[in-house]
């Protein structure tokens, strides 16, 4: 990292990967997440167990399968997506979507037992239901999101090792800092963990301003 | 013509709870006034006849799935306008969009809760939520009607309307629960203690 302009670009980058693969994330997520809240489908059980198993996954192990899968002789192989933003990407979405799954399950599956009632009286299509389980339950569905955010904004495993750490391409907040560690730049790394130290205050905190409207009956 | 008919009927709840219920047969048409003690059955009757609990036995339904309206003791009422509350519960049968406002604010109306209609479900009393989950009903203009205590949070305007909708149903055919069903049971041809 050599001025201001870097940080920037490397806070701009890893706000704009995590917000790419949390919205990419979401658009399955949020709908599996909230159905598997209403479902009594046998299915289930082990979905809700693989995506809170996957939320624990260690991001660079998420890095070395995706690492497996854009690589030369991945099966993406040919697209040439290594060392690019959207392989970072790619990765970020296999961290954000068992998180939105999991916390859309536990969202929807403590809503009013009446709601279920309520839709299954009017005959509403499993579409609507889902569709309106999402609505009544939006705070919590914003908290997942924003949890699934913060969590591809502070990783490092996958942006290490698909990304590549290029400067001005790849680089972002959490992988210059590990630059900078290596490098012996102790001091640096530091402001840059600052940075992501206020990402992280904010992020939390706008999480708690959304929680606070779960508390409804 | 039947309109409901039990036989040997085992209600069984989410939690792994069984109840029996008395077997019964109600005509098209008819009013039925469902009474009895707390806990003697008569909403899990109601939510089995509207296909809402799980059962073993026989239930004979001789009304479409589509035309059976329910409406709880504690109405839950989505987190949108009493308007589109009730909007909502004709929105899958390809009515165009002016027919469909037309129809629920003809709902909203007969069931005097117009001004009600821009309220959330937070600003609305019991009552008020009551009036708003009936129209939620009517909008639908159901053969069958299943009312679980409707007079309770009601007012007694509010009260009165029930009373009018049990008079003027029609070929409705109407099964209501209610614990003291002095009012109903004036209205009602035939009246089932469950005990």
């Amino acid at each position: 990292m050599q001025g201001e302009g870097d940080v920037l670009s490397a806070t701009w980058l890893s706000l704009a990967i995590s917000a790419a693969a949390v919205a990419i994330a979401a658009v399955p997520g949020v709908p599996l997440g909230a159905w598997l809240g209403l479902s009594r489908s046998r299915w289930r059980a082990p979905i809700v167990l693989a995506a809170r198993v996957g939320m624990s996954f260690p991001t660079v192990l998420i890095g070395l399968l995706v690492y497996g899968v854009v690589s030369r002789h991945g099966p993406l192989g040919r697209f040439e997506l290594l060392f690019t933003p959207h392989a970072i990407v790619i990765g970020e979405v296999l961290l954000a979507a068992p998180m939105i799954v999991a916390l859309g399950e536990t969202a929807t599956s403590s809503l009013d037992p009446r709601f279920r009632e309520t839709v299954a009286a009017l005959r509403l299509s499993r579409a609507r239901a889902v569709w309106l389980a999402c609505v009544e339950r939006r705070e919590a569905i914003g908290v997942a999101l924003f949890a699934a955010f913060a969590r591809c904004v502070t990783e490092l495993g996958v942006a290490l090792l698909v990304g590549g750490n290029l400067r001005g391409e790849t680089r972002t907040l959490t992988t210059a800092i590990a630059l900078e560690t290596s490098r012996g730049d102790f001091d640096r790394a530091m402001r840059l963990g600052w940075v992501l130290v206020a990402l992280a205050v904010g992020l939390n905190a706008t999480t708690a301003i959304l929680q606070r409207g779960t508390s409804r009956p | 013509m039947t309109a409901f008919a039990l036989t040997g009927v085992i209600a069984r709840f989410d939690d792994g709870g069984t109840l029996s219920l008395a077997d019964m047969e109600i005509s098209r048409g008819e009013l039925v006034a469902l009474t009895g003690a707390n806990g003697s059955g008569k909403s899990t009757l109601l939510r089995v006849l509207a296909g809402l609990v799980d059962s073993r036995g026989s239930v004979t339904r001789g009304h479409d799935a589509r035309a059976v309206a329910f409406v709880g003791a504690r109405p839950f009422l989505f987190r949108r306008s009493a308007f589109d509350n009730v909007e909502l519960a004709i929105g899958g049968i390809g009515l165009a969009r002016l027919d469909r406002r037309r129809r629920t604010g003809a709902a909203l109306s007969r069931c005097g809760a117009s001004h009600l209609a821009g309220r959330s479900p937070r600003e609305l009393s019991d009552g008020e939520a009551q009036r708003v989950a009936l129209a939620r009903a009517l909008v639908t203009e159901p053969e069958a009607l299943l009312l679980d205590e409707p007079l309770g949070p009601l007012d007694a305007e509010g009260e009165a309307l029930v009373l009018g909708l049990l008079r003027d149903r029609g070929e409705r055919t109407i099964v209501v629960a209610s614990p003291s069903a002095d009012a109903i049971r004036s209205l009602a041809p035939r009246v089932v203690d469950l005990r």
